[in-house]
């Protein structure tokens, strides 16, 4: 093993042109502060790895610069091993590289640089720096420490390139960590696993849907099934309500039927009684009227036959004779009595002033013969021609001057109308003063003298005188038979009661009384065989009488009408039978169920009205199952084309898959970080393990057992006797300080085998009371024997623990 | 006498790796296992088959979908319409309440032994061939018993085991699907062993038969290959048995490898990736590419053929709609490092990637998921980590020797 045998500095710092031999084992300097101790260690770490000038940063050695006005600056050390011995040489001059220039002698020949620093693994300054020097400012980096850091220091002594491994390896970690982190939710894996969690679930929903569809199907079977039986409900509702509606029909029968039967009497009738009773009545009855008729025959003919004044009319009747007689003599006097009017009248005719004369009483007819002489004498003059011919004049002249067209002529009608006026109007006056006398005659006795022959009028009027007397006597006789007749009439009067006129009446009316007489003799003839017939007629109407009188009783009827009563009573219920019979008949099926319905037919209506509420429902039930089945139906339908399921189920195997690719690709990052740590583990001769379990031991000891692991991972962690976790930061100073030198040391021990260089310890245990100062002391003995160890210290105390003679760094004066 | 043996339909399966597909390409591919199912049923009737095996895992889980149910239901009704016999098992994917399935109500359909209990049909082809199917369904997910003990003496017609099972293994954990053992079957000396349970296609015994049929449809990279049914014939006679194999996926799956020996611009990567992929894609393939030497690919190479547009864009050059859809890097070669540090490197490598050391890693993430344990459960997922590993770290050891030689 090599060992740092001599440090020669020419000038570094504050030193100028020293020389330290050095232990193999340990060496001890002591010095006061700013005696050149840390310049001593900076010598060292800059000899080995090159000058830091100014320009040139680093954390530990700025303030122990060459000093470049000094030249040359630097010095050498001596390395000693079983090969020989290196010398180390670095010069420093102006102009050189800010490192200064380094020389390498083995054995006094001059060496490539790297025949030295292989042996060392051709660690660099830092590195050295790191894991070999221990100052107080080092000891304050404990908080920095990491696996990470350590291990790739301890690493670098196995597999080349094994910072890289280990970025490789922190990568392939860092990448696996991203995909899945034991208690993360974002990376990757984790979500994964919660996704396929999830859809697990949704699957386990979906899961049902062949459950849904045989649910759906079951209900679907059951619903059709209610639906039929439904229907067959309604079917029978229907038919009930039909029935009810039938009934209500027949309720109105059956009211009629009840009614008549309430009319039902019991009528005791017995027809033929009726029928024989019918009989004898209508025998009474024709009895009755036969004898009616037969007694108003007996008094027709007991009047007849009495008629009281037969005699009389027997004396009537035998002046037929007269009467004839009395015609005819009536008929002669009527036509001698004609034929003397006639003659009377004849005279008037042709004789009238004859007639006046007769008239005339018999002293005026001698005065008038007396005037009538006188007159005679004086009668010569009278003409009365000329006023006759006047008037003819007057007439034709008026004629013509009307009548004829001819002015001329009528003219000349009325010269010659004009002249038979003239004419008239004188004879006038000439024939007035002539009669004057005679108009006294006239006036007189309405006689005109001139015209009357008074003579053989005289004649005349005795012709007509006698006439007047025989006629006369006619009249007379007439007037005496008229009497005798009138007074025959009047006898007869009284009993025909006629007025008669003529011959002819009275000789009807004779002839009328004769016949009365005669049937009066015949009625009388007959009156007696009637009066027989009737008392037959009469015995044998009491004897019906009796009868029918019985049957009544027998019948219980007081007469024939009550019985014609009861015959119809009995007849109006037998019809009320047949009627009741055939309404029974129609009624019959239902007739218990109507008298009940009878007594409260409301409730039928209820009934009728509750099924019709129960058909309506059902109805409604109906087409609700209807619907719902259509539901059910079309439920089944997307549930049979369903690809839901799959779909999840689908969506869950993607998931799957995806988590599968993702762990694959995380263990595989996982597998590939381990597997780089354990090559370079294994590569490194599993150092790290081993100095970890140091490291430990060394927490341990310098602790007096109050610590007992340490547990490297990201964060550096203690754990206490007591079992309790500490991290770093929480430590007290010195127990971080321990840790910090338990870690190091380890680490070196480690190494040292491959790293053969020196541990400088500068003042490092400033902080150490004499307890822990102990344990270091105990310590740093015990690996003194595995590798030199170079301690720079201020404190007397110390070097009396460690029993040695120091070298002594003095101050320059 | 024909019979079909079908299993591991696994009606509403998901694929995985394919979520990065556009959706309508995405869906096509899903519709792959019902399609599959269907042409097998197609194939069924085409034979005219007497008689229909479905060894188990028709469905993916016990809670399938109605429309999978559904499905199911048609297409076995098309079989029954033909009074085609179909007898079927439940196996640990459909461990089923039978009373919660819809399944065909007619005799041409049988669900056995779904009490979980061994239990035999017999029945006759319409040409009066009598023959026995003996077999049970699942009604957990795992079945750790012996079943084979519980079948019974092989019938005196021609018998046939159903069974959805998995051959014992060392691996415990394993043998929790019915395990048996070749030779216990062949013991039982039936005709013919219809097993589902494992998708690879694959006949365990000769004589007599005992044959998976493997799964209808691949569902991911790892169930390669034409997958379908077999169409078994019986000589009647002498009652041998002749396997004909008909392919029913229409989309496989396939691996591809590339594998280079020295660094590879991206457009030379890209015309061998298309070559490569191009000789193999005879049908519409889902392809799974090998890089083999993948520490030749620069950093940005590496990032672009993880990148799923990556494959998109490679795959328009393919025919069939194929696609590739996973990569996987392998580096062939050791690590870059001086001989000292390989070889700690190197015992580091088989120390880090001790089985249990992994497990240990993955402990805290493991506690955090039983996907994540199950998926370390498989040896071949514990590959891919390393091989992901090993890709990782040589890459950057390139790296660093490149730094350091062009230092």
């Amino acid at each position: 093993m090599m060992k740092l045998t001599q440090i020669k500095i020419i000038h570094f710092g504050k030193l100028d042109d020293v020389t330290f031999n050095l232990n193999k084992d340990l060496t001890i300097f002591l010095g006061a502060n700013e005696a050149g101790k840390s310049t001593t260690v900076a010598f060292v770490k800059q000899v080995l790895f090159g000058f830091h000038l100014r320009t040139n940063k680093s954390l530990f050695f700025e303030t122990y610069q060459p000093l470049d006005h000094v030249s040359p600056m630097g010095g050498s050390l001596t390395f000693e091993d079983t090969d020989g011995t290196f010398i180390l040489s670095r010069l420093y001059a102006k102009g050189d590289p800010k490192k200064g220039v380094l020389k390498v002698s083995l054995n006094d020949q001059e060496v490539p640089e790297n025949v030295f620093f292989d042996r060392i693994q051709n660690i660099d300054g830092s590195f050295y720096t790191d894991s070999f020097i221990f100052n107080q400012d080092m000891m304050r980096e404990v908080n920095g420490l990491s696996q990470a850091e350590l291990m790739e220091q301890i690493y670098f002594l196995g597999a080349s390139q094994s910072h890289k491994l280990l970025d490789l390896r922190d990568e392939f970690s860092s990448n696996a960590q991203k995909l899945f982190k034991k208690s993360g939710r974002k990376p990757i894996v984790n979500q994964l696993i919660n996704q396929i969690e999830e859809q697990k679930e949704v699957l386990a929903q979906t899961n049902s849907e062949l459950n849904d569809y045989r649910e759906l199907e079951e209900k679907l079977t059951q619903e059709k099934e209610e639906l039929k039986k439904i229907q067959t409900e309604l079917v029978e509702l229907n038919k009930e309500d039909q029935k009810i509606s039938l009934l209500m029909q027949k309720l109105t029968n059956f009211k009629q039927y009840q009614q008549l039967k309430k009319e039902v009497q019991p009528v005791s009738f017995s027809k033929e009684s009726y029928e024989k009773a019918r009989a004898i009545q209508s025998k009474i009855s024709d009895l009755t009227a036969d004898i009616k008729s037969l007694e108003t025959q007996l008094d027709e003919i007991r009047n007849s036959s009495e008629l009281s004044n037969k005699d009389k009319i027997q004396a009537l009747v035998d002046h037929k004779a007269e009467v004839l007689h009395w015609e005819s003599e009536s008929k002669d006097l009527h036509r001698q009595i004609e034929t003397a009017k006639k003659d009377l009248k004849s005279y008037e005719q042709f004789q009238p002033e004859a007639v006046k004369l007769s008239k005339l009483s018999s002293e005026t007819r001698n005065k008038i013969k007396d005037d009538y002489q006188a007159l005679k004498s004086q009668k010569q003059e009278n003409n009365n021609l000329p006023g006759i011919l006047s008037l003819i004049l007057l007439v034709a002249g008026l004629f013509s001057a009307v009548a004829i067209n001819n002015l001329f002529v009528r003219f000349l009608g009325i010269m010659i109308a004009l002249g038979g006026l003239g004419l008239f109007v004188w004879t006038k006056q000439t024939n007035a003063k002539k009669s004057q006398k005679d108009q006294e005659f006239i006036e007189k006795y309405g006689l005109d003298p001139n015209v009357i022959d008074l003579s053989s009028l005289w004649n005349e009027v005795v012709q007509i005188e006698s006439r007047k007397q025989t006629l006369s006597k006619l009249d007379q006789d007439q007037a005496y038979l008229n009497e005798k007749i009138q007074a025959f009439v009047q006898e007869l009067y009284p009993f025909t009661q006629r007025n008669v006129q003529t011959f002819s009446d009275i000789v009807n009316q004779l002839n009328s009384l004769q016949k009365v007489i005669d049937q009066n003799n015949l009625s009388k003839q007959h009156l007696n065989d009637v009066a027989v017939h009737l008392q037959e007629k009469k015995n044998q109407l009491a004897k019906d009488k009796i009868d029918l009188s019985n049957l009544f009783a027998a019948s219980k009827v007081t007469d024939f009408s009550e019985f014609s009563e009861i015959k119809q009573q009995a007849e109006a219920q037998e019809q009320l039978k047949l009627k009741i019979e055939a309404l029974q008949n129609d009624l019959q099926a239902d007739l218990a169920q109507l008298e009940k319905i009878a007594k409260d037919p409301n409730k039928l209506t209820e009934n009728k009205d509750q099924i019709e509420k129960q058909i309506a429902q059902k109805q409604e039930q109906i087409n609700d199952l209807h619907a719902e089945n259509a539901k059910l139906e079309n439920q089944m339908h997307v549930l049979a084309n369903s690809d839901k399921y799959f779909a999840e189920k689908q969506k869950l195997t993607d998931l799957e898959t995806s988590l599968s690719e993702n762990v694959k690709e995380y263990l595989a990052n996982l597998l590939t970080s381990n597997w780089i740590a354990r090559g370079l583990d294994l590569a490194s001769n599993e150092r790290f393990p081993k100095m970890l379990e140091d490291a430990k031991k060394y927490f341990n000891l310098l602790t007096g057992g109050r610590y007992v692991d340490i547990q490297l991972d990201k964060k550096l962690k203690v754990k206490r006797k007591d079992g309790k976790k500490f991290d770093v930061e929480y430590l007290s100073r010195g127990t971080s300080e321990q840790l910090y030198f338990a870690l190091k040391l380890a680490f070196v021990e480690q190494v040292a085998d491959k790293i053969a260089l020196p541990i400088l310890i500068d003042d490092a245990f400033v902080n150490f009371d004499a307890q822990r100062t102990n344990y270091i002391v105990k310590l740093l003995e015990e690996l003194a024997q595995k590798t030199q160890v170079l301690i720079f210290t201020a404190r007397q105390d110390l070097v009396a623990n460690l029993e040695m003679e120091p070298i002594r760094i003095e101050k320059e004066q | 006498m024909k019979f079909m043996h079908l299993a591991d339909a696994h009606l509403d399966s998901p694929f995985q790796g394919l979520s990065f597909l556009p959706s309508n390409e995405f869906k096509n591919i899903k519709q792959s296992t019902q399609k599959s199912f269907t042409k097998a049923i197609d194939t069924a009737l085409d034979r005219n088959v007497d008689l229909v095996l479905i060894a188990g895992d028709t469905f993916d889980s016990v809670h399938p979908s109605p429309q999978s149910q559904l499905f199911f239901n048609r297409e076995i009704k098309r079989l029954t319409d033909q009074k085609i016999q179909v007898v079927m098992i439940l196996g640990n994917h459909d461990y089923l309440n039978p009373d919660e399935m819809l399944l065909p109500q007619t005799p041409y359909f049988k669900l056995l032994g779904s009490n979980e209990e061994v239990e035999e049909f017999e029945s006759k082809t319409k040409g009066d061939f009598s023959y026995t199917v003996v077999g049970f369904s699942y009604q957990h997910n795992h079945i750790e018993t012996d079943k084979i003990s519980e079948f019974p003496k092989r019938r005196d017609n021609f018998t046939i085991g159903l069974m959805h099972a998995g051959a014992k293994s060392t691996t415990n954990y394993q043998n929790v699907y019915a395990p048996f053992t070749t030779a216990e079957i062949k013991d039982l000396n039936y005709d013919y062993f219809a097993l589902g349970h494992i998708h690879l296609r694959q006949t365990l015994s000769e004589d007599p038969l005992i044959v998976y049929s493997g799964n209808l449809q691949g569902r991911h990279i790892n169930e390669q290959g034409s997958k379908g049914v077999y169409i078994d014939t019986v000589d009647e006679t002498t009652k041998k048995v002749g396997l004909d194999f008909v392919e029913t996926a229409p989309i496989i799956w396939q691996m591809a490898t590339l594998t280079l020996d020295r660094e590879i611009s991206q457009n030379d990567l890209t015309r061998q990736i298309v070559e490569i992929l191009t000789k193999q894609n005879v049908q519409q393939t889902l392809f799974g590419l090998t890089i083999e030497g993948a520490q030749y690919l620069s950093e940005k190479e590496l990032e672009l053929v993880k990148d799923s547009d990556y494959w998109l864009q490679l795959s328009n050059s393919l025919k069939f709609d194929s696609r590739l859809v996973k990569v996987y890097l392998k580096n062939n070669e050791k690590l870059q490092l001086k001989t000292a540090d390989k070889e700690a490197f190197d015992q580091a490598e088989s120390e880090t990637f001790e089985l249990d050391k992994i497990y240990a890693l993955a402990n805290d993430l493991s506690k955090k998921s039983d996907y994540v344990a199950d998926i370390l459960k498989k040896p071949e997922f514990i590959n891919e980590v390393k091989e992901l590993a090993q890709v990782k770290l040589g890459q950057k050891l390139k790296d660093i020797d490149d730094e350091v030689n062009s230092n």
